[in-house]
């Protein structure tokens, strides 16, 4: 009895899915002992595996932590390199530089003039450390504006998706203010206050109106990922929210988060070139938004002094462009058409070129 | 059986087949059609397929999904999109007009002229074919616009109305959006613009699968009547067998992109030559035949016995619904209103019996599904477990969910990708403490996985959601459902979305752990037959109020309720073929006298 009743459904997916037969009779074979015309000896992987004995679904052996990770598409690549490179140079180059705030030297030398470089700034600063110096501040800057507005964004986002109700209501409210809020009047008002500005209130100001944009991208999410059935059958199993939220939702949300991290990185390094370079950047440090300030102060464009504002100017538009690179290749996994459909595309082209010539030559042939 | 399972050419040329082509004129010939998915490694979802469709015919066809049968329908329309190519073959199109169109010579202005002014197409979801931001109106003008550009405004707009009136939606409708209709009205739709220019075939891809029951039967008396009015030759593409069996001329099966039999669908029903075939007609409970049967008369299978009673008498316990109750408020602007999805709703489920919850979407069944799962808070009304009234909060809301487990319908939705299926049963018997220390859990694990028959039960547990077929992971769902030691189990259609062929396989799947484990099981489904098979009380719900309960032979064979009857009226039967037909014929006789 219970052995009929075991006939009943499968036994034999694993089989299907391995892909044990090859042929008819083969099938039959792994159906083994049943009788041929039970419904219920057809396995699972569809019928049609049943019968000629193919797998019906190709199993894929990639597991899902390698799908989340970006394919090395052209994108990804130049975009980490370029971002690398800059992060490299960051990292290493300000230790084997001059001081980047001392004047001791001629101004304006010419790049390779007297040793510098890239040569020296009106006021004597060594171009060169100055770039490498920024370039930390600048990074120093991104990075950590682009932490600050991930936790808000999670915080604010995530919790105010999943919750719903009053939860939801109030946390949205809070992300709505502070969206209308601009970066750029803020730090001006913050600016006429304090007469010195460290480099971390220069992030934390902009930190704190760069995570409105990622929560509302987050919270919309998260609205749909809360009433998807395993977040329900988790709710069913009696998991707790707190868990559920962190256990469930947050890993799905990944690569979305990964995006919308860069993008905080984007903003802030561009932010605060617009703020330096309108006199309100940080006064402790180098940046290359300090520099195109002192650049446009010193009035390199009509002295023509090329290499005191075009470097910093090159690397923020470099870094940029690494970074959304990074980023369109992250797009790419949360979104597979993206991927799929150029590739797809030229595929088809070449099959159809092929096609063409071989008729040709064919032609020529009969001819 | 292996002769005729491996030579599908055989039924070609079957004697009733040729007597039924006889006096027919083609109008669509495809001859050894490849179609290739060129991914890496290339997929062949179509292999030399030849096939002719004759005018004024119902062509089905019928296959499992990814058997290429919509590959072929979009590669006979020049629709591909890459990946897909279509290799070889010859399509023509045999015109009214005597000439023959090489499809596959067309390009560029050529092919759009000819596209849906000779062979047109019904798209599958209605609500995505539909421009969600333009009118019914502009859609259909734009169909005149780009084919019939010298057609005056005001025949443009008495055309757009006479095609509503002849798909049965109120002309008045044309100022409306997609939003505005329902799915069927869409799907209605639909039709009309693909009926627009009078096209010598109409290519259906799964035209009504979306559809409730009655609305898909309405939908098949339009394009029957329609057929019969304008002469168009349909192919019709599904893999509900029993509906194609019942309104198509012939039917085409598809296996792994080769149709392996092709035969008129009275000859397929009463003879199937290819085993496929054969078996894909057992994977059809039959809705009215004797208890056990399949839809193919004489021919029973190894059902589950509903019968056991002594092994019943010794359960106890119950989950008691009464007077269950919820209102959904529906805003619009600044008013709300209130919309009452289940209403007075009352039944007992009782260890080892199935009752089944039947009914349309939006009856309101999967309602009461989340209402009992604690997913949703009814609105008045209580659930009583073993007489006692259920917490929904706390310490008493776990010992509740401890006893009372769901199965989610969609199973590629119900499992989070991100885990394993170790980890997805890990879960419940932790929270539950259904057993302790590491090796303890793990055992427990492989004992729910050899339960649900995944084999071998280590090395599954391993695996991710998206390394399983769609039968596999149900029985993943099911395994995390039974888990916390359940007593009742809630399964809201848990087949609908996998392959017909294995659908049979999970229900005895489910009736098997009913036994085993005594369960009590809610069994939610709209298909008829299934629910009388399975179960031993069917409630039928419509419009959130249950208009018909009992023993589910009596509620299938004797309906007593007005709305049981329709619903039982509008389920394919193979055995009504030609009736339609007939009865549409005879009322545009009417019509016409």
């Amino acid at each position: 009895m219970a052995e009929h009743e075991t006939t009943g459904e499968d036994v034999r997916e694993a089989h299907m899915v391995t892909g044990a037969a090859d042929t008819v009779a083969a099938a039959g074979v792994v159906v083994d002992g049943l009788p041929p015309d039970l419904p219920e000896a057809v396995g699972d992987g569809s019928l049609a595996a049943a019968v000629t004995g193919e797998p019906a679904a190709a199993t894929q052996s990639r597991s899902r932590r390698r799908d989340l990770m970006p394919s090395w598409s052209p994108k990804l690549v130049v975009g980490l390199v370029i971002t690398g490179l800059i992060v490299l140079f960051a990292i290493i180059v300000p230790f084997f530089t001059l001081d980047p705030n001392s004047t001791d030297y001629d101004g304006l030398l010419k790049p390779g003039e007297q040793g510098h470089l890239l040569g020296t700034s009106a006021i004597g600063n060594d171009i060169w450390a100055q770039l490498a110096h920024g370039a930390r501040g600048s990074l120093l800057i991104g990075v950590t504006v682009g932490v600050i507005a991930l936790i808000f964004s999670v915080i604010f986002g995530i919790f105010a998706g999943y919750l719903g109700g009053w939860a939801d209501e109030t946390l949205s409210l809070i992300t709505n203010i502070m969206l209308v809020i601009p970066a750029l009047p803020l730090t001006i008002v913050l600016a006429a206050y304090s007469s010195s500005r460290s480099m971390w209130l220069v992030a934390g100001v902009l930190g704190l109106t760069a995570w409105t944009g990622s929560a509302i991208v987050l919270r919309t999410q998260a609205r749909s990922l809360r009433v998807r059935d395993y977040v329900l059958a988790a709710r069913v199993a009696g998991e707790r929210s707190r868990r559920i939220i962190a256990v469930e939702i947050l890993p799905n949300l990944l690569p979305l988060v990964a995006a919308q991290f860069l993008f905080g990185v984007i903003f802030a390094i561009l932010g605060e070139a617009g703020l330096s370079y309108l006199g309100l950047g940080p006064t402790d440090a180098v940046t290359w938004g300090t520099m195109l300030y002192q650049a446009q102060n010193g009035s390199a464009l009509t002295l023509g002094a090329w290499w005191w504002f075009v470097p910093p100017g090159l690397l923020i538009a470099l870094l940029g462009c690494g970074l959304s690179l990074v980023n369109f290749a992250i797009d790419e996994i949360i979104n597979p058409k993206l991927r799929n459909v150029p590739k797809a595309t030229r595929r088809v082209r070449k099959a159809r070129k092929v096609e063409s010539r071989a008729a040709a030559t064919t032609e020529e042939a009969g001819a | 059986m292996s002769a005729t399972a491996t030579r599908p050419a055989g039924p070609l040329s079957l004697p009733s087949h040729d007597a039924y082509l006889e006096g027919l004129t083609p109008v669509l010939t495809a001859t050894d059609v490849s179609i290739d998915y060129l991914v890496d490694p290339p997929v062949h979802a179509v292999k030399n397929v030849s096939l002719t469709l004759h005018r004024g015919e119902i062509l089905g066809l019928a296959g499992e999904s990814g058997c290429g049968k919509s590959t072929l329908a979009y590669g006979l329309n020049r629709l591909l999109k890459p990946p897909a190519d279509l290799a070889s073959g010859a399509v023509t199109f045999h015109d009214e007009s005597g000439t023959d169109i090489d499809v596959l010579g067309l390009s560029g202005e050529r092919l759009r002229v000819f596209r849906w002014d000779k062979i047109s197409m019904v798209f599958q979801g209605a609500m995505n074919s539909l421009n969600p931001v333009i009118s019914v109106k502009r859609q259909l003008f734009d169909v005149f616009r780009t084919h019939r550009p010298d057609m005056p405004r005001k025949q443009m707009l008495a055309e757009a109305q006479e095609l509503l009136r002849m798909v049965g939606v109120d002309p008045n409708r044309l100022d409306s959006f997609a939003h505005e209709l329902s799915g069927g009205m869409r799907q209605r739709v639909m039709i009309a613009m693909a009926l627009a220019l009078r096209p010598q075939v109409m290519i259906m891809d799964e035209p009504t699968t979306a559809l409730d029951v009655v609305v898909q039967r309405g939908i098949l008396r339009e394009i029957m009547r329609l057929r019969e009015q304008f002469g168009f030759a349909v192919v019709f593409i599904t893999h509900d067998l029993p509906l194609l069996l019942e309104i198509s001329d012939r039917i085409a099966v598809m296996l792994q992109g080769e149709i392996v039999e092709l035969n008129t669908a009275a000859d397929l029903y009463e003879r199937p030559q290819h085993e496929y075939t054969r078996r894909l007609l057992a994977s059809f409970p039959s809705l009215t035949g004797d208890r056990g049967s399949f839809i193919r008369t004489g021919e029973t299978g190894g059902w589950p016995d509903m019968t056991d009673t002594d092994q019943r008498a010794r359960r106890t316990g119950s989950l008691e619904v009464k007077d269950l109750v919820k209102d959904f408020r529906v805003r619009s602007g600044m008013r709300s209103s209130k919309f009452r999805a289940v209403d007075h709703v009352s039944f007992t489920l009782e260890p080892g019996k199935t009752v089944a919850l039947v009914g349309e979407s939006g009856s309101g069944k999967s309602t009461v599904a989340r209402m009992i799962a604690k997913l949703e808070k009814p609105t008045s009304g209580e659930i009583l477990l073993d007489g006692e009234p259920s917490a929904s909060r706390g310490v008493a809301l776990m010992r509740y969910r401890n006893d009372v487990q769901m199965v989610f319908q969609d199973p590629f939705a119900s499992l989070n990708p991100f885990h394993t299926v170790g980890h997805h049963l890990e879960r419940p018997i932790k929270i539950h403490h259904r057993a302790s220390g590491r090796e303890g859990v793990e055992a427990e694990i492989e004992r729910l996985l050899e339960k649900v028959n995944l084999n071998p039960p280590r090395e599954m547990a391993d695996r991710r959601p998206h390394e399983l077929s769609g039968g596999q992971r149900q029985r993943v769902a099911s395994a995390r459902a039974l888990a916390p030691g359940a007593r009742f189990l809630i399964a809201d259609e848990p087949v609908s979305m996998l392959d017909v062929s294995i659908r049979l396989g999970m229900l005895n799947m489910f009736a098997r752990l009913q036994r085993e484990e005594n369960l009590g099981v809610l069994y939610i489904t709209h298909d008829l037959a299934t629910a009388r098979h399975f179960s031993d009380e069917i409630l039928v719900m419509y419009r959130g109020q249950v208009v018909e309960r009992g023993p589910s032979d009596r509620v299938i064979l004797d309906p007593q309720h007005e709305y049981t009857k329709t619903l039982l009226a509008a389920a394919p039967n193979p055995e009504n073929h030609g009736r339609l037909r007939e009865e549409v014929r005879a009322e545009l006789a009417r019509e016409n006298a």
